[in-house]
């Protein structure tokens, strides 16, 4: 059956809430406006992840978000039903966003800003409205810990997932997150005296 | 132009379609036919093992003129010890590409791999399925040294105190005996370790350690039966 590839040609805006992710992934492959609702609903949620794992210009946050989906877009037939629609596009805006964060650093291209730069001149005025004092002074020691506590942290504490959420976003085992957890706190907690910074007044 | 658009526009002109469900579906299988037969080809490994463990001699070691070390070395079943270990590997690597994989530790799928070797292959150790598998290995593969060749080079070494064959004759203190080479011997046994597992009878083949005296004769120290475990002294009784 050949989709069409127009966003919200058969379907209103608003029409996109009457339907489960599940449902949506299930109607995206015969039609694309339906795929258009899965981006709306996902857009913010994970151009906010990419901002918080990496140091990623807006532009660049874009990007990345174009590539997940266009992955996403290919592995539709491939979408676990057992899995939350959620934790699999996560899963693959992660991997998206780490490779690409590798890339730039491994060719030298380092093309990314110093994070605390980046908080404070970014483009993204939606972001950065909702990054408030403390946030930024949260956000600027995760960046400092590895990517494997950095992503639990985030996940966690920002996107507020469940260590099942997490274990299928990361492809690493619920008790492995849970350790990732207790270390990823306490090198936040050291790294935090280290450099002097309280969260409260 | 939004973000969304963009893509729709690469999906357009690159022609980008869903990948068929049956791709996916040929993957999965794929991995578990290999994870399968993987953990079948390791517990057929396995149980030859167990079955060259069971027909090797480890007690020669201590009679061997070579380090305890070399002989003990000598004696193990190398090309089924790599066949397990390469497929367990194997089993470990399709297992990790199952889509529910990364709920396990890498130590619980590569325990779970080898166990799962290791419970078939005493399955078909226990059935006999070992021995005829060997052996038809042996029979198919000119290179391959069965497991009874192996045996029998070890145990057709008169001159180093080694001999093995059916007997054909039994006297109060002697024997007759055939060895694999159909050379008759007159093997002197008086005062000698019999375990209770064999009958000094004819047509019964055993292995016996001892000393060649001249050629055709041989003073037995200890005789074992050919085809099962050899015991331990204190278990056995004297030919008196």
């Amino acid at each position: 059956m050949k989709q069409s590839h127009h966003p919200i040609v058969n379907l209103k805006k608003n029409d996109c809430i009457l339907f489960t992710d599940r449902e949506l992934v299930e109607k995206s492959i015969q039609d694309t406006s339906f795929f258009a609702c899965l981006y709306q609903r996902y857009e913010n949620k994970l151009l906010r992840y990419i901002h918080h794992i990496s140091n990623v210009s807006q532009e660049e946050a874009l990007d990345i978000l174009q590539e997940s989906f266009i992955k996403i877009w290919k592995n539709l037939n491939d979408f676990d039903t057992d899995l939350s629609f959620s934790s699999w596009v996560y899963r693959i805006v992660h991997h998206q966003t780490i490779s690409d964060w590798r890339k730039s650093v491994s060719y030298g291209k380092n093309k990314t800003v110093d994070f605390e730069t980046h908080l404070m001149h970014t483009s993204n005025e939606e972001y950065t409205s909702l990054v408030d004092e403390k946030e930024k002074k949260v956000l600027l020691l995760i960046n400092q810990l590895p990517e494997n506590y950095k992503a639990v942290l985030v996940l966690k504490y920002f996107e507020e997932k469940n260590y099942e959420e997490i274990s299928d976003i990361l492809k690493i085992p619920e008790g492995t997150v849970a350790t990732y957890l207790n270390r990823a706190k306490k090198s936040f907690e050291a790294l935090a005296q280290k450099q002097q910074i309280t969260f409260f007044d | 132009m939004d973000n969304f658009d963009k893509i729709l526009e690469k999906i357009e002109t690159q022609n980008i379609e869903p990948t068929p469900r049956w791709y996916f579906q040929f993957k999965n299988l794929a991995f578990w036919s290999v994870f399968l037969v993987s953990i079948f080809i390791g517990s057929i490994a396995f149980s030859i093992i167990l079955y060259s463990v069971q027909q090797t001699d480890f007690v020669l070691i201590s009679h061997l003129k070579h380090s305890k070390m070399e002989s003990f070395l000598v004696l193990l079943p190398y090309f089924w010890l790599i066949l397990l270990l390469v497929f367990s590997l194997l089993a470990f690597f399709s297992f990790k590409n199952f889509k529910k994989a990364y709920k396990y530790s890498l130590v619980s799928i590569l325990s779970l791999s080898v166990f799962l070797s290791i419970i078939l292959g005493c399955l078909t150790f226990i059935s006999g399925g070992a021995q005829f598998l060997e052996r038809k290995f042996a029979d198919k593969i000119e290179i391959y040294n069965s497991i009874e060749e192996k045996k029998i080079q070890h145990w057709m070494q008169p001159d180093s105190g080694f001999l093995a064959g059916t007997i054909l004759e039994v006297k109060i203190d002697t024997l007759v005996l055939e060895d694999f080479n159909q050379i008759k011997w007159q093997i002197y046994f008086k005062d000698v370790f019999i375990p209770p597992v064999i009958e000094i009878t004819e047509g019964e083949q055993i292995k016996i350690m001892g000393e060649k005296t001249k050629e055709g004769y041989f003073v037995a120290r200890e005789i074992r039966p050919w085809k099962a475990f050899g015991k331990s002294n204190q278990h056995g009784r004297k030919n008196k």
